[in-house]
């Protein structure tokens, strides 16, 4: 019985030892598929990781920061070493792309510096070194089909095919995978490199940025327009602010509110009463006036003869004579004409506050009057019109298209005011950096012809605000623009060969 | 035999306990919670460097530098302490308290990475100052400009639709948008810019290269660097 019991307790504890070590293996078993579950779920987490870094966004995002700096890096570089031809500016921006460095021969005078940071060898390297956890690398990436074209005139565009070759460092697998990048950039903001580097054989660098509205398309868009009046004639011509002689309207303030100092640059506005009934002392500090009341006319042995007018046409010893109250400044008499009608504008001093400008045209100028009276009420060629539009488009700076311009892409290559576009881009330039008399004269301002074409000026535009001012004694210089071109802008009739 | 009998009920009682004692003691000790917390981790890590990479870099985070997300501008900032105070106004926020946290850089392929920020050389941070577990990781390549995009979009001198963007109706109205404040008159005026050395310079306001305005490249040249991100828990 005795031996019985020692076989029992002896089956009992081989039983439990078993049972014990059934359970550490299925233990250790179950760490190990714990342990492997987790490591696949970590790797596929990192492998997303990585994945999301090589995205067609975020390629298209990475490839799009290296084509701006690429892009930037060359436009500067052109204004001293333009590219030699247009197939040239694929090759080099498709070079900058892939490796930062391009070979010299594609320029004319001097090779772009190396930067290797803006490319995607660059980061490719890094995308490598991030990669390490998930045991792949790229192994290799090609650039291909590389085309740098415009799709507009304000925007340049890019595509090519990018392929990255993956493995693993085991090199029992490979992956290829081939994205189609296309993408643009916008060219606003950019430094002009042709005008640049024009300008700069002629002395001072000339430095304009490219900048567009929609408002102004093209030439078309950007035009003078005559104001409707009743015009019965006057004498010479003025671009300026206008003020009320008697009262105010909606941006135009009465004469008296007008600082003395600055009196001289308006125009005065309102009936030969008003206007006389502020004094011949205080209206006489004004640059021009609009006398909104006819005057009256009457027959006399010269002819017809005026009264209640400034320099009334009169009767003189049998000659037709100008009377008194007589003024020897710009006016234009326009029965009727409403201030109200003439275009916002800036005042061009500290205030930055707003005002109504226009421009009148009379067909004879002041000396020309004086010696024949007559020629006050010829309003032949007369006329008052809004340049606001042709002057926003100037002061701001913007370029337009036209199609006998340079495009962008074209302002890379040597003389690229000789080449034209459908693309092409044009501007006016003007300003105390582009006064030299010796230089500039009487040169159209279109940029294109900046250097080499005289043009006609145009009155109302900067440099060109009143008579004297018109002939070059304004620090800006002086507006003009080629007759060929005073159509596209709309300008002819405000241009003048001698603007007196 | 009652004696054998009493002896073996008394045994196979005394191994069937212990049997129930060591199961439960084997099905507790799976060691799941570590996992758990390495999965907590690692998801912690990788969502900061994702939202991170995703979110733009604006004035409401710091100041923000380089042109493009918050990871960039952390990666590329030159000035520490706006480094630091980036990675504490974002990451801290995603960061649980319990937790502690360290940013590094490298820009050298992943050879060396350097600090930019430890929880625990910052006392006056609340978050974990070491790993009383375990330390995750992940790390992922950040790729912008440099520094700050001057590109401007629009005019920024004075007239009637320029000055940083004015407007122009259907009806072909000009419509100001107001203020003297953008780069002046194209036409005339002049800028007095003063050198590094104090040295000045007289430009005419209508001619100035942009990176004489902006103090450096209108766009800046383009940086690589991978980001690490560890996690103490």
């Amino acid at each position: 019985m005795m031996d019985k019991k020692g076989f029992l307790f002896t089956v009992t504890v081989f039983l439990v030892l078993t049972y014990i070590l059934l359970t550490i293996s299925v233990w250790v078993k179950g760490i190990e598929a714990s342990e492997r579950t987790f490591a696949d779920f970590y790797k596929e987490s990192t492998v997303e990781l990585a994945i999301e870094q090589i995205t067609p966004e975020k390629l298209d995002n990475v490839t799009y920061i290296i084509m701006n700096r690429n892009l930037a890096r060359l436009n500067d570089h052109v204004v001293y070493g333009p590219v030699r031809d247009a197939e040239s500016i694929d090759l080099v921006l498709g070079d900058l792309l892939a490796n930062g460095s391009t070979n010299s021969d594609y320029f004319l005078d001097r090779g772009i510096p190396d930067e290797s940071n803006s490319s995607l060898a660059a980061w490719a390297s890094n995308l490598n070194a991030s990669l390490l956890a998930i045991g792949v690398y790229i192994s290799n990436f090609e650039v291909s089909s590389f085309t740098a074209s415009q799709s507009d005139y304000r925007h340049f565009n890019y595509s090519f095919n990018i392929t990255l070759h993956m493995k693993d460092f085991t090199n029992t697998s490979s992956v290829s995978r081939t994205y189609s990048i296309e993408n643009e950039i916008d060219i606003s903001g950019y430094v002009d490199a042709a005008l640049a580097r024009e300008s700069g054989k002629y002395g001072q660098t000339i430095y304009r940025q490219f900048f567009f509205h929609d408002f102004y398309g093209s030439p078309s868009d950007i035009e003078a327009n005559e104001i409707r009046a009743n015009i019965y004639g006057g004498q010479g011509w003025l671009y300026g602010p206008v003020a009320l002689a008697n009262g105010t309207a909606d941006h135009i303030q009465e004469a008296r509110n007008i600082f003395p100092s600055n009196r001289e640059q308006y125009i005065l506005v309102g009936t030969f009463d008003e206007i006389r009934g502020l004094g011949q002392e205080f209206y006489g500090q004004f640059g021009g006036y609009i006398i909104t009341d006819a005057p009256e006319q009457s027959p006399d042995s010269c002819g017809l003869v005026e009264s209640n007018t400034f320099s009334p046409v009169i009767c003189d010893e049998s000659q037709l004579a100008i009377g008194f109250p007589r003024l020897d400044k710009p006016f234009i008499v326009a029965p009727g004409f409403r201030a109200e009608n003439a275009e916002l504008c800036p005042l061009l001093d500290s205030s930055g506050t707003l005002s109504r400008c226009l421009l009148f045209i009379n067909s004879y100028g002041i000396d020309e009057v004086s010696q024949s009276p007559e020629r006050k009420r010829s309003a032949g060629d007369s006329g008052i019109y809004t340049v606001e539009i042709v002057r926003d488009y100037v002061m701001c700076g913007y370029y337009t298209n036209n199609d006998a311009a340079p495009s962008f892409l074209q302002r890379m290559l040597d003389d690229s005011y000789s080449l034209s576009s459908e693309h092409g881009i044009e501007t006016f330039v003007i300003g105390n950096y582009a006064s030299d008399a010796e230089v500039f004269d009487t040169h159209s301002r279109l940029d294109r012809e900046l250097y080499h074409v005289v043009g006609l000026k145009i009155r109302g535009l900067p440099g060109c605000k009143n008579a004297q001012s018109c002939d070059g004694n304004e620090i800006v210089g002086v507006f003009a623009l080629s007759e060929d071109h005073l159509d596209d802008y709309g300008l002819e009739e405000i241009a003048c060969e001698g603007c007196d | 035999m009652r004696a054998f009998i009493f002896s073996l009920d008394a045994f196979i009682a005394f191994t069937l306990a212990l049997v129930a004692i060591y199961s439960l003691i084997f099905f507790s000790s799976v060691p799941s919670s570590y996992y758990y917390l390495l999965t907590q981790g690692h998801f912690l890590s990788r969502d900061v460097l994702m939202a991170l990479s995703t979110t733009e870099c604006t004035d409401d985070y710091g100041i923000c530098a380089a042109s493009g997300s918050v990871l960039d501008n952390i990666a590329f900032q030159k000035n520490q302490t706006f480094q630091q105070n980036l990675i504490m106004n974002t990451v801290g926020g995603m960061v649980p308290d319990q937790f502690g946290y360290r940013v590094e850089i490298s820009s050298d392929n992943g050879n060396t990475f350097s600090h930019i920020y430890d929880t625990a050389d910052n006392a006056d941070d609340p978050h974990a100052k070491r790993s009383s577990k375990l330390t995750v990781s992940s790390q992922v390549v950040a790729f912008g400009y440099s520094g700050k995009v001057h590109k401007l979009n629009e005019s920024p001198y004075n007239y009637l639709s320029c000055n940083g963007g004015g407007i122009i109706d259907e009806d072909r109205n000009l419509i100001y948008s107001g203020g003297m404040s953008g780069w002046g008159i194209i036409t005339c005026g002049i800028l007095e810019l003063t050198g590094a050395g104090g040295e000045t310079e007289s430009i005419s306001i209508g001619n100035i290269h942009p990176d004489n305005i902006f103090g450096g490249e209108i766009v800046p040249s383009s940086d690589v660097k991978i980001v690490k991100f560890l996690v103490y828990i």
